[in-house]
């Protein structure tokens, strides 16, 4: 068992496993290593060139690619969808990958949620393509600034006439803070791969087993108008040419408009065995458009609390908008012009004549948009808006 | 310029308690509006004043609808509608109410409440309903039905809740349906946390529902907590 698998990617003449036609598999790679737009709700669109090595074919290739990529959340209820190709001459290739899932309502900062995946790949040098579909079932503590998961998933593949079973385990803590995030998970992995002889897949002998644990730490750091994201892995699989094998994948982003960026990325990938990835080094470069600025991704995720009370100099309004740089609002009490709040150590305040009875108002952080506070209901302003409802006593 | 006028005019004459301050806004407000528009608000304004109703308002609307740049047809609308709102809000609340009185019942019935709802927060006290009033129009806005929304106001009223304390109610149960919570649920154990600082006695019978799926009672508010 373990001779026959560490044969079977680098010996020649003894069969080889490659999980997948390797063209099929660029613009999976592309999706990859270019970086799934985190948090981003909308499509957001990559277009890029790259430069790809495949070491278990011993090929490179050069091309230009694109990727769709879709996020979106509707109450409990989430779903992505993502698509991409690269065409280079004489081949193309692409991917698509459609997600969905429910999660519980949390309770006491426990969740959980259950995923289905359906994801392709499919290549002008091979017939058919892969398919593969995932179902993983998730355990959440979510302590809004940390928190750990355990996550089980099953899968079932199919490509070249057989259907490969799989299944695994994983589990990871994050932190994070408002400028980034870390995380660090393990995951125990049981699946098959095929086996072919010869160069590109010729020659398909059979499957077999899969088991691997690995390692993961992820990092994602973002300044207003850069981010950074690094992914480093270590793969323990006592049927591969090395029983502990690192990966990394580190993807950067300048903005150079409020929803343009350009993206570069680099990345030494080992083959993922679910989806039927092979293992590539890659480099690439790309215009990533429709992403906002990370700026204006945190603005969005504040959620401004508007607080009254009474000071020797009359009522105070206070806003608790943790992060944000600068806060305004505008109401009927402020004859609907925008007045700037003057920072008071964790909060934003402003002396306003405010009397008793109910007002509408709008907040503004970081000069984005306006809108309610958290604990301010939203009616109709009646001119197609929404104003927030605060009640004075 | 000759509608300028006209609403200086009406509201200067109409309203003999008119402050100084009212015509100037009246006059900022009828400066940018459109001929059309500025008829409507000329009008709703001698309208309102001849069923007693606060002309303060539309002219806030009026204005608010210019700085948010609304096309004038929008702003017509929205005159009329809040007219109507505070018409329904003086019928129930009575003719003495009060400005803020008004306002709150108009923004409660904005959120969705009907004018039975005022009638009995108004029937449920001898004081100010500005608070109670402010408090459905918020809770009616966060989700939670007009009728659950009124016993539990009248319930904490008939406790001797302060303003305070009701416009909590409404404030936190926004926070816990911006959480991801249900309003109802919400409604349920934020009563409770209320309930509690009024002291002990009796718990009102508006607070019997079930507060979680497990229908187990809890004394205390839960923490929201954001969903994933």
């Amino acid at each position: 068992m373990g001779d026959r698998g560490r044969h079977r990617k680098s010996q020649p003449g003894v069969p080889s496993v490659h999980v997948i036609v390797r063209r099929s598999l660029r613009g999976l790679l592309l999706a990859l290593a270019m970086g799934r737009p985190l948090g981003a709700q909308g499509m957001v669109v990559d277009a890029g060139v790259s430069v790809v090595r495949f070491p278990d074919d011993s090929s490179t290739i050069a091309g230009p690619s694109i990727r769709l990529a879709a996020t979106g959340v509707r109450g409990r209820f989430f779903g992505a969808a993502s698509a991409g190709a690269v065409a280079t001459f004489g081949a193309t290739s692409g991917f698509a990958s459609l997600l969905g899932g429910m999660a519980s309502r949390a309770i006491g900062g426990w969740s959980t949620d259950v995923t289905g995946e359906l994801a392709t790949v499919a290549g002008s040098s091979r017939a058919g393509g892969v398919g593969t579909a995932i179902l993983s079932a998730r355990a959440l503590w979510n302590g809004l600034a940390s928190g750990w998961w355990l996550r089980a998933n099953g899968s079932s593949s199919a490509r070249a006439g057989a259907t490969l079973p799989g299944g695994g385990v994983d589990a990871g803590a994050f932190w994070g803070w408002p400028n980034g995030r870390l995380s660090l998970s393990v995951t125990q992995e049981w699946t098959r791969a095929q086996l072919f002889t010869g160069r590109f897949r010729s020659g398909f002998a059979g499957t077999t087993p899969v088991r691997y644990t690995e390692a993961e730490l992820t990092l994602h750091l973002e300044g207003d108008r850069t981010s950074l994201d690094i992914s480093s892995s270590a793969r323990r699989d006592v049927d591969a040419a090395r029983i502990i094998d690192p990966a990394i994948t580190a993807v950067a982003a300048f903005w150079a408009g409020e929803t343009r960026a350009v993206v570069l990325s680099v990345a030494h990938q080992l083959p993922d065995w679910v989806h039927g990835a092979d293992a590539a080094d890659a480099v690439s470069v790309g215009l990533r458009l429709k992403q906002p600025t990370p700026l204006h991704t945190r603005t969005m995720r504040l959620i401004p609390v508007v607080l009254v009370s009474d000071s020797d100099s009359g009522r105070v309004l206070r806003v608790r908008a943790s992060g944000a740089a600068t806060v305004e609002v505008m109401g009927d009490f402020t004859e609907w012009e925008a007045v700037a709040l003057t920072r008071s150590g964790a909060v934003f305040e402003r002396a306003i004549p405010l009397g008793s009875g109910s007002h509408r108002l709008v907040v503004r952080i970081n000069g984005g948009s306006w809108r309610p506070a958290a604990n301010t209901p939203a009616v109709d302003d009646d001119f197609g808006g929404r104003a927030g409802l605060l009640v004075v006593p | 310029m000759r509608s300028v006028a006209v609403i200086l005019v009406l509201v200067s004459c109409s309203a003999a308690a008119a402050s100084a301050q009212q015509v100037a806004f009246a006059a900022s407000v009828g400066a940018e509006l459109d001929s059309a528009t500025q008829a409507v608000v000329a009008r709703e304004l001698v309208r309102a004043r001849e069923r007693g109703i606060p002309v303060e308002p539309l002219l806030a609307k009026a204005r608010e609808g210019r700085l948010k740049r609304a096309p004038g047809e929008r702003i017509r609308f929205a005159i009329v509608a809040l007219a109507a709102r505070l018409d329904s809000a003086r019928g129930a609340l009575g003719s003495s109410s009060t400005l803020s009185e008004l306002v709150g019942g108009a923004d409660a019935i904005a959120a969705g409440a009907d004018v039975a709802a005022l009638r009995a927060l108004r029937a449920a006290t001898t004081g100010s309903v500005a608070a109670p009033v402010g408090t459905l129009a918020q809770l009616c806005a966060s989700g939670v039905a007009p009728k659950r929304a009124v016993e539990m106001i009248v319930a904490l009223l008939k406790r001797n809740a302060t303003p305070t304390q009701l416009i909590s109610l409404g404030n936190q149960v926004e926070t816990d349906v911006a959480s991801g919570l249900l309003p109802e649920e919400s409604a349920s154990v934020r009563l409770r946390g209320v309930e509690a600082s009024l002291g002990s006695g009796d718990r009102v019978q508006a607070t019997s529902a079930p507060i979680f799926n497990d229908g187990r009672p809890r004394t205390t508010p839960q923490k929201p907590t954001r969903r994933p």
